[in-house]
């Protein structure tokens, strides 16, 4: 599953510490959704798209 | 709350300290059976309640990681297991012969019992170590395109 975490956070000049903060989770976490190396579950999916003011499919595509 | 890679290694620091201390007070203290009793299951009271708040207060992305860890550390555990079993089935002389190396020094159940636990403490920790490499490749390997 692809993501535009970075580009979004990076659009609100957050850093992954700063983000980490806001949706409840590890900052390593954030960098592992960032980088695709784990996909969070959809709870978690729908906090980072509030977050941002986005939907779920704004913030994450399929392959 | 989430918690932090540093937590984590605060909390595994901490059993390692408390247990080296305990070991150490009841080696030098010459503590009787029912201090060491009562002192040991304390001590395995705080070793439990930080390993149970290191658990719960994981988020979903460190759970994920640390089950694949023990996937993969479980997986080499068990053929490491196998392998060893094998050989000492195909060798058994040599089981023998290394634990009887120097019939003239006796080895006390104490002993025994203490290279088998160092055997199982090293082998589970040295798993670990390999299980999250290997986990880590795999991530890896997932998301290069």
């Amino acid at each position: 599953m692809k993501n535009r975490i970075r580009v979004l956070r990076a659009e609100m000049g957050w850093s992954q510490a700063e983000l980490a903060e806001r949706i409840g989770v590890a900052r390593q976490s954030v960098n592992a959704i960032e980088t695709g190396k784990a996909d969070p579950s959809l709870p978690l999916g729908m906090r980072i798209a509030k977050v941002f003011g986005k939907t779920v499919e704004e913030v994450f595509t399929s392959d | 709350m989430a918690y932090s890679r540093k937590g984590w290694w605060i909390n595994l620091s901490a059993c390692f300290l408390l247990f080296g201390l305990w070991v150490l007070t009841v080696r030098l203290g010459h503590w009787n059976l029912y201090a060491r009793g009562i002192s040991g299951f304390i001590v395995a009271v705080i070793a439990v309640a930080l390993a149970t708040r290191a658990f719960f207060f994981q988020d979903e992305i460190q759970k994920q990681s640390r089950m694949r860890e023990w996937y993969f550390g479980s997986l080499i555990g068990i053929l490491a297991t196998l392998a060893i079993v094998v050989c000492a089935r195909m060798y058994p002389g040599t089981l023998l012969s290394f634990f009887h190396a120097n019939p003239g020094r006796s080895t006390t159940p104490g002993q025994y019992m203490a290279i088998g636990l160092a055997i199982g403490f090293t082998m589970t920790c040295l798993l670990q170590v390999v299980g999250a490499l290997l986990a880590r490749a795999v991530a890896a390997l997932r998301t290069s395109p």
